[in-house]
């Protein structure tokens, strides 16, 4: 990849209006943005362009978040990994289910585009 | 008998007895495990289900709050873009009134749970609220692409709660919209059934599967998922519904054919009082008492077969003599045979819609003149001036409420009837 080019990041989430929010303020922010709404729309988008870091949520109706994340990691060990969850799990989060299967940040949900643009920045 | 024997018997006797005993002890014992076993699987089950429902709870909770601060957030840099700022407040707003919504659900599951969830009951006009009910998600239904269809009878009144009645409407409707495709439909029906007031509605989505069918009313109850998957909602209005129909001396039940093959939920409510199937109330009566239509010959079409079902039956009960017609051409030639003094016709159909046939039989020479009132599911002001430039007398949306179609017929009959006294 050319030094200085915009990195590529692939946001899942089946809420639109989520990921439509998250593209706006990527996009403002210089980076190049793909947006999925479930795990295999995201493996599909990431096999033909693979992003520099993905961005999911980890408890969609379809409940593929995890296994997006573990065949993401297999496939593209280049792409970062940050999960984001708003769903709660006893005294925790899911996000600690996320750390555990091993990826780079997580998001706790809901996200100002501040603490967005930050976790993405000490990913890359 | 000898000792020797004896003791072989009595030797046998003890070990079938021990034997017995022991078999008895074994199979009592594997009882009591799977017993114990079963106890904690629902034990398990229990509190994976609360698990499950806390994170969807908190999921569900959070999910419109994200799109409300990340969009407030994004607004910020479009201030001097009054178009993009604009999009930023509607999704706001939107997913502010979704969040709105999630705590009412939340708060009557609370109420329900504490005793104090209440109806007011009074006399409820039901022919009305169907309507009303299916007319406020009419606007989800067209944005994903569903067709939604309502046949409502007139005339029926239960002892009720209006608003509560119409949550139950827009949690049913919305539910059918919600678990169907584009292109897919929804039918909502209302009609008499002996002493009850029966709502069906109908969908060709989703469904609901064998195991789910027996579930599907119980609070916070959710189809079996996959593990970690979240699911579509918090899975409180189907319970919440169950209960005010409960608390209106009515009955729900769900039917599906399985995954894949739509569900029909249907709501019985007794009516508040024996009426005559034409109610006084919405259709008007002509003078002397007859049916309003007496005596009138229409021509009806619409490729619909539901819709013609409807007018044939609500026509023919107000005293006219229908015949019916399931596309342009058909309709063409019955008027040519019959000469009918209404017609009512649906806009879209398909190879020849409604204009053109209003036009083909304005044109035709020497036909004797026809009131012509269009029943249409595209209601814009658009459609409505081409349906009157193209021929026709009234423009009626659809769906609409037998007694105001028959009102209009019956107004359009009259017109006609003084032009005809009037003409030379």
């Amino acid at each position: 990849m050319t030094p200085g080019a915009a990195k590529q990041i692939l946001v899942v989430d089946d809420r639109p209006d989520v990921t439509g929010f998250m593209r706006a303020a990527l996009e403002r922010a210089g980076y190049r943005v793909a947006v999925a709404e479930n795990g295999s729309r995201a493996l599909a988008l990431q096999r033909a362009h693979p992003a520099d870091v993905l961005i999911t949520d980890i408890f969609m109706p379809e409940g593929d978040g995890i296994e997006t994340i573990d065949r993401v990691r297999a496939e593209f060990p280049g792409t970062r990994i940050i999960a984001m969850s708003g769903a709660v799990r006893g005294r925790q989060d899911y996000l600690s289910v996320a750390a555990q299967i091993g990826v780079d940040a997580t998001l706790h949900k809901p996200f100002t585009v501040d603490e967005l643009i930050r976790t993405l920045k000490t990913v890359l | 008998m000898a000792q020797e024997d004896f003791t072989v018997h009595v030797g046998w006797l003890v070990a079938i007895m021990a034997a017995s005993g022991a078999l008895l002890f074994i199979l009592l014992s594997l009882r009591i495990a799977f017993y114990a076993r079963e106890r904690r699987a629902a034990a398990e089950n229990a509190n994976r289900t609360k698990d499950l429902f806390l994170a969807t709870l908190s999921h569900e909770l959070r999910g419109p709050l994200g799109a409300v601060i990340g969009w407030t957030d994004v607004a910020r840099s479009y201030l001097d873009d009054p178009r993009e700022l604009e999009r930023c407040l509607d999704i706001v707003l939107r997913n502010a009134k979704q969040e709105a919504r999630i705590i009412d659900d939340l708060l009557d599951v609370s109420s329900i749970l504490s005793g104090k969830f209440s109806v007011d009951l009074g006399p409820v006009p039901l022919s009305g609220v169907v309507q009303e009910g299916v007319e406020a998600c009419r606007p989800v239904a067209d944005e994903k692409g569903v067709v939604l269809r309502a046949q409502v009878d007139a005339g029926l009144s239960v002892s009720g709660d209006r608003k509560r009645l119409l949550q139950v409407l827009h949690n049913l409707i919305g539910n059918a919209i919600k678990f169907n495709t584009p292109g897919g439909w929804v039918r909502v029906t209302l009609e008499r059934a002996d002493l009850r007031a029966r709502i069906v509605v109908a969908d060709n989505g989703a469904g609901i599967g064998k195991g789910a069918l027996e579930h599907v009313f119980e609070r916070f109850w959710q189809p079996e998922r996959k593990a970690g998957a979240g699911y579509a909602g918090l899975g409180l209005g189907l319970a919440i519904v169950h209960h005010i129909v409960a608390l209106h001396g009515g009955r729900i039940t769900a039917q599906s054919g399985g995954p894949g093959l739509g569900a029909a939920f249907t709501v019985e409510l007794p009516l508040l009082a024996a009426q005559p199937a034409a109610s006084r109330d919405d259709a008007p009566v002509a003078a002397h008492g007859e049916p309003s239509l007496a005596g009138l010959a229409v021509v009806a079409v619409d490729d619909d077969r539901d819709t013609r079902d409807w007018l044939e039956r609500l026509l023919r009960r107000h005293g006219a003599q229908i015949w019916l017609a399931s596309s342009a051409d058909e309709a063409e030639a019955l008027c040519a045979r019959v000469s009918p003094d209404l017609l009512v016709s649906d806009i879209a159909m398909p190879r020849r819609d409604g204009h053109d046939l209003v036009r083909a039989l304005r044109a035709r020479p020497g036909d004797r003149p026809f009131g012509a009132l269009a029943l249409s599911a595209q209601a814009s002001e658009e459609d409505r001036q081409r349906a009157l430039e193209a021929g026709y007398d009234v423009f009626q949306p659809k769906p609409c409420e037998g007694g105001k179609l028959v009102r209009a017929l019956q107004r359009l009959a009259g017109e006609r009837v003084a032009t005809r006294a009037d003409a030379p």
